[in-house]
């Protein structure tokens, strides 16, 4: 480890602000950490567990503000009731085979939606203490060594360790969901684009390489995984509709 | 502190000292995101306090939403009876705005106007950053073009001196609450307030890129405003395209 350069400081949310900072000290301390890699997934997981945890309280204090599900749910299917087409549908001879299928299926969907929507209940705030920090970290580990990849590709010089412990650090701005405690304030889009701002310029910084190289490291990554899941997602479609049954 | 105040007003006046002098600040990021975050607060703050005249206000009977369920009754009511497939529109139509005002009407865990305060402090947080989304992701596309037209400046540092030009909307909350009056002068004399403000913001930003890139005014306006120009042609093509596949839509099916 090189003597000029500071011990890293102990207080991770202290690493956290000043890697919100852009500050090339901490920076340093990551990349000439003895394992890297370790320290950069160490931070990621961290702030990553941070950020489900804020989150989950945001969702548990978004209960107090709002009406409960079931009140919800009940005003949503009265309402489904009123419909032209529900009274149509409803109004014929399979009315009461109608009213059972609907009512098992908005039934279904409604397990379903409220939680994709992040209408608050309890299990939205489970769901954002876990799954989020493992859905974020999971995106963080298969896109950084793709960055890591493209970066060689296009000429840089840092190793494997060193990429991810810098990406790991550029992922700081997760500190910031903690403003979403506040029931109704939603930070997701910031975050979004601190951390891409963050990890280009760590990019820039531990791989030396050009801006237009770096930009290119870390945009093509993503551009292969959404080509990658488009593509994928156009052969399942077209596999389905060859299935017998479906028309095939 | 009296030295960053003096900064922040010389940024104001576009002066190239106090541009310079921020930039070789080692805490110049730090105080620009302490200025943005404060006036980004006072900007927005007119959604703060609509938030709160309307945890204030009574619900149900008497709001635009009832008024506009019993414009459609009325509506309904002067249809022809051989109108079927209007009526059968209006009264879907209905429905939709009634679910919305019996969700409004549904009552919180907490007392209502302590609930609806709590949520517009959350709204006033949350447009604040996305401020500060918009000043990050802003600087990135412009600093991006800086550097195509040759440009020499870091991101860090090109976020330090753009951040400035938040300076202005100090300034904002009166425009904001301009929008609020029922009267078309005031609305008018806010929105070219608020025209006024963007146009000095903009200034300041073209000058933070000349300074931290080293570069011409004339290629810092173009790094600022290639940007918004490529954004818009990149929205109107999609919506050529969408327009265009949803004619070949229509004419497959006719």
């Amino acid at each position: 480890m090189d003597a000029t350069i500071p011990p890293p400081p102990m207080n991770p949310l202290r690493v956290g602000w000043r890697a919100m900072l852009f500050g090339e000290e901490t920076l340093e301390q990551v990349r000439q950490a003895p394992n890297p890699l370790a320290a950069g997934l160490r931070l990621a997981i961290l702030f990553a567990l941070l950020a489900g945890f804020f989150r989950a309280l945001g969702t548990g204090f978004d209960v107090l503000v709002a009406p409960s599900q079931d009140d919800v749910k009940t005003v949503v299917l009265e309402s489904f009731k009123r419909m032209s087409w529900y009274r149509a549908a409803s109004s014929g001879p399979a009315a009461e085979e109608f009213e059972a299928e609907f009512e098992r299926t908005f039934e279904l969907w409604w397990r379903l939606l409220p939680s994709l929507f992040g209408v608050p209940s309890p299990g939205a705030a489970v769901a954002q203490l876990v799954l989020w920090p493992v859905a974020w970290l999971a995106g963080w580990l298969v896109l950084s060594p793709l960055v890591f990849v493209f970066a060689r590709l296009l000429g840089g010089r840092a190793s494997l360790g060193e990429t991810l412990g810098a990406l790991g650090l550029a992922t700081a701005p997760n500190l910031l969901h903690a403003v979403s405690i506040w029931p109704g304030a939603e930070v997701g889009g910031l975050v979004a684009w601190w951390t891409l701002a963050l990890s280009y310029w760590a990019i820039l910084k531990t791989h030396q390489l050009s801006w237009s190289r770096g930009l290119l490291a870390l945009l093509l990554p993503r551009v292969l995984i959404y080509s990658i899941v488009f593509v994928a997602g156009g052969l399942l479609f077209m596999l389905a509709a060859a299935m017998p049954g479906n028309g095939g | 502190m009296r030295e960053l105040w003096n900064l922040f007003l010389g940024a104001l006046t576009l002066n190239s000292a106090a541009f310079a002098a921020l930039k070789a600040r080692p805490d110049g990021l730090r105080q620009t995101l302490s200025l943005t975050v404060s006036i980004g607060l006072i900007a927005v703050s007119p959604v703060l306090f609509d938030g709160l005249a309307d945890a204030a206000r009574p619900r149900g009977a008497g709001t635009a939403e009832a008024s506009a369920l019993a414009a459609l009754d009325e509506l309904m009511r002067g249809l022809p009876p051989d109108a079927r497939q209007a009526r059968q529109a209006i009264r879907d139509l209905r429905e939709g705005m009634r679910l919305g005002l019996e969700l409004d009407g549904l009552e919180p865990f907490l007392p209502r106007p302590v609930a609806r305060a709590i949520q517009s402090v959350g709204g006033w947080l949350g447009a604040a950053s996305g401020q500060l989304l918009v000043w990050i992701a802003y600087t990135f596309f412009a600093f991006q073009m800086a550097k195509v037209l040759g440009g020499r400046g870091t991101l860090p540092r090109m976020l330090t001196l753009t951040g400035l030009s938040m300076g202005p909307q100090v300034f904002g909350w009166i425009n904001g609450l301009a929008r609020f009056s029922p009267n078309p002068a005031v609305a008018l004399c806010g929105a070219g307030l608020g025209l006024a403000l963007w146009a000095w913001s903009s200034a300041i930003f073209v000058k933070a890129t000349s300074a931290e890139h080293e570069i011409g005014i004339g290629r810092a306006l173009a790094a600022w405003a290639l940007p918004g120009i490529l954004l818009g042609l990149l929205i109107a093509l999609v919506g050529f395209l969408f327009l265009l596949l949803s004619l070949a839509a229509v004419a497959a099916a006719g």
